[in-house]
């Protein structure tokens, strides 16, 4: 994060940044919905191979933004 | 030459006139305070351009009947029919609202514009407005030393209206005491040719002062001092909606080619107009006469009259032709196409868009996304593949894999074409631009520059990259071959992905899904995993295609990198605290080590 992005992060309201965390949580939880169908229809091994790049990827997100909201708390 | 000439004409003429007459420089002096008002209500006005203006023109000009409402109601309070017309070019231009919808809302900024002429004439020449000009200019000028943008921009816009109460008032006591020495009614010309001849000068008086509403109020105030006729009067009035067209037109100079179509419009739509209210005047100022009785106006009250006069031929021209809007847009398109160019230029970037922050980012938006879509193409056929086929939902392993046409193309001429020139004037713009962007939109504004100067990093990383793709992706060795698809797979995946990201709705969107790619990039290549050596060491591949492999695998990288944070600033989020979030979440170089080792 460049040193401007922390400024702006820490001007803002505990409320605004707990509500932003927290919308990217709900957008994250969809998609992580989404990949489980999409893993489960898949019929090629690559294929499922990049979906579960995908999955393990929006997992640490989903670690990382609960992290965060916890904090916040 | 002309141009030459014109200025040292006016001056001469103008000393000329003072030096004969000194209420003459009364009613000039009068002109120019009006003028000068005209000048601080718009600046007052732009000071509210970084948000609320532009917002409101955005949600408000998805249909033509809101689009001329939204005309009518921005001049009537702006009372400035010409600054609603930059506005709407600067959003033209900016591709942010339709040709139509401009077209109507010049059509509604028409009947806001005849507003002036009802104030002016019902209040501005019964009530002694210099009174009130005074405490004005005093309060202005204390809001205006504020450094508070909207307390400055109330300022602006007080100190515009005491001006403009002020001008009046001068031209109003000049015309009064020219009475006394010159009786200008002498001139007045009768019938067809009366209206022809004062409709002239009526446009020339307005492309000279650049504002009908100065040409009308002078009309007012002269027809208030009995030193015009009321007959001529209304051909003044016909003239001053023509002459008020050069303004758009001077302002769609510095547009592009749909400002001009909106200028072309507008010319359009006056001259039309100007062409029934003289073909029928004679009823018109039945239906005004009729007008003034049922509302109460006294038969004498020509200044009224006027107004109602005003009110009523713009409203007629605007009925006339609003059936015709959807031809009018064809015919302007037609006369005005797209320029096409083998360099490509700049789509949304003009001057007319600087002085509106947010119309600003708009414009730089769309062009960045302009030259990253030049971009998608140069590097969809460096990895020998055609847009469409990305973009397809085919499934992309069995796309690449069964692809074996090689695209002959020269990278380098068509980077230079459509890249480097396009990725300059973007640079150049935002240089110039910033000098008057507000603070808070800079930012935004280097954000975009700097996606500029990555998409043009991702074409050259393609460059190096398309080489060996080119050569190994056909080789009879199956592990080099099946290395290089693996980096056209990824390549194109993520293009794909940023496609389909970019046509979801906002609320749905999640720009750090992308983030999957900087892990595969590590987790599927031989060059991170160790594979490498294997394969070298196994002779399954040579040493040469390993080292070929190993600057392939960075160039791959880096495009993928670079596209991931193109896609963020142009796709991503625009709310500030989403924004920060996402980068927050987002995985950093220690995550995707971890995550990647972790396999």
């Amino acid at each position: 994060m460049k040193l401007r992005d922390i400024l702006q992060w820490q001007s803002l309201k505990r409320s605004k940044k707990r509500d932003a965390l927290k919308k990217v949580l709900r957008k994250l939880e969809r998609k992580h919905r989404k990949l489980e169908d999409e893993i489960k229809s898949a019929d090629r091994k690559k294929t499922r191979k990049k979906l579960e790049t995908k999955l393990k990827t929006n997992k640490r997100h989903r670690q990382k933004a609960k992290e965060l909201i916890a904090e916040l708390n | 030459m002309i141009r030459r000439i014109v200025l040292p004409v006016i001056f001469l003429l103008l000393v000329y006139g003072f030096w004969i007459s000194p209420d003459f420089k009364q009613i000039a002096a009068g002109v120019s305070i009006f003028l000068f008002g005209m000048l601080f209500l718009e600046e007052g006005f732009r000071a509210f351009t970084g948000g609320i203006l532009e917002k409101v023109l955005k949600n408000t000009t998805d249909g033509i009947w809101k689009s001329i409402s939204f005309g009518v109601v921005t001049t009537t309070i702006m009372q400035s029919s010409s600054l609603v017309s930059v506005i709407t070019i600067s959003f033209l231009s900016a591709e942010l609202i339709a040709l139509a919808s401009g077209i109507g809302i010049i059509f509604g900024a028409n009947i806001g514009t005849t507003t002036g002429a009802w104030l002016v004439a019902g209040f501005g020449i019964k009530v002694n407005i210099a009174a009130f000009a005074m405490p004005m200019l005093v309060f202005a000028i204390i809001l205006v030393f504020q450094n508070d943008r909207s307390l400055k921009g109330i300022g602006y816009i007080l100190a515009g209206l005491g001006f403009l109460f002020l001008g009046i008032h001068h031209m109003k006591v000049g015309f009064e005491t020219f009475r006394s020495t010159i009786d200008l009614t002498q001139f007045a010309m009768t019938g067809y040719a009366g209206l022809i001849a004062f409709t002239g000068v009526g446009v020339f008086a307005t492309v000279v002062m650049q504002s009908s509403h100065a040409t009308l109020v002078l009309i007012i105030t002269a027809l208030a001092a009995q030193q015009v006729s009321y007959e001529n009067a209304l051909a003044l009035a016909i003239g001053a909606n023509i002459g008020t067209t050069i303004t758009a037109i001077l302002g769609s100079l510095s547009s592009n080619y749909q400002g001009k179509r909106l200028a072309a419009g507008h010319l359009i739509f006056n001259v039309i107009t100007a062409g029934i209210a003289i073909a029928f005047i004679q009823q018109i100022v039945w239906l005004v006469d009729e007008i003034a009785l049922g509302i109460g106006i006294r038969s004498d009250d020509y200044m009224l009259k006027l107004a109602v006069f005003h009110s009523i031929f713009n409203v007629i021209g605007v009925v006339v032709l609003l059936p015709f809007v959807n031809r009018l847009v064809n015919f302007l398109e037609h006369i005005i196409p797209v320029p096409k160019r083998d360099v490509v230029g700049p789509k949304y970037l003009n001057d007319s868009v600087i002085q509106f922050p947010e119309t600003l980012l708009e414009a730089v938006r769309n062009e960045t996304i302009h030259l990253y879509d030049n971009a998608f193409e140069i590097i969809a056929h460096g990895i020998n593949l055609h847009r469409t086929q990305i973009l397809t939902a085919d499934d992309m392993e069995e796309l690449v894999y069964s692809d074996r046409e090689i695209l002959d193309f020269d990278l380098d001429s068509i980077y230079q074409r459509r890249v480097k020139s396009l990725y300059a004037k973007i640079v150049e713009f935002i240089s110039r631009a910033q000098v008057d962007t507000p603070a808070e939109f800079v930012g935004h504004l280097f954000a975009f520059r700097h996606a500029c100067r990555l998409i043009a990093k991702t074409v050259k990383d393609i460059k190096h990259l398309r080489r060996n793709t080119t050569r190994y992706m056909v080789h009879e060795n199956e592990a080099i071959r099946h290395e290089y698809n693996s980096f056209r797979v990824q390549l194109a995946s993520l293009l794909r992905d940023i496609h389909d990201l970019r046509n979801t709705e906002e609320e749905d969107r999640n720009i750090i899904d992308l983030d999957a790619y900087r892990v595969a990039i590590e987790e599927e290549s031989t060059v991170t995993t160790g594979e490498l050596d294997r394969l070298i060491r196994e002779g399954k591949i040579t040493p040469e295609m390993g080292t070929s492999l190993m600057n392939d695998h960075s160039y791959t990288r880096h495009a993928i990198l670079n596209l991931i944070e193109i896609a963020k600033t142009l796709f991503g989020s625009r709310d500030i605290a989403e924004i920060e979030a996402e980068e927050l979440i987002g995985l950093d170089d220690e995550d995707v080590e971890a995550m990647s080792v972790s396999q």
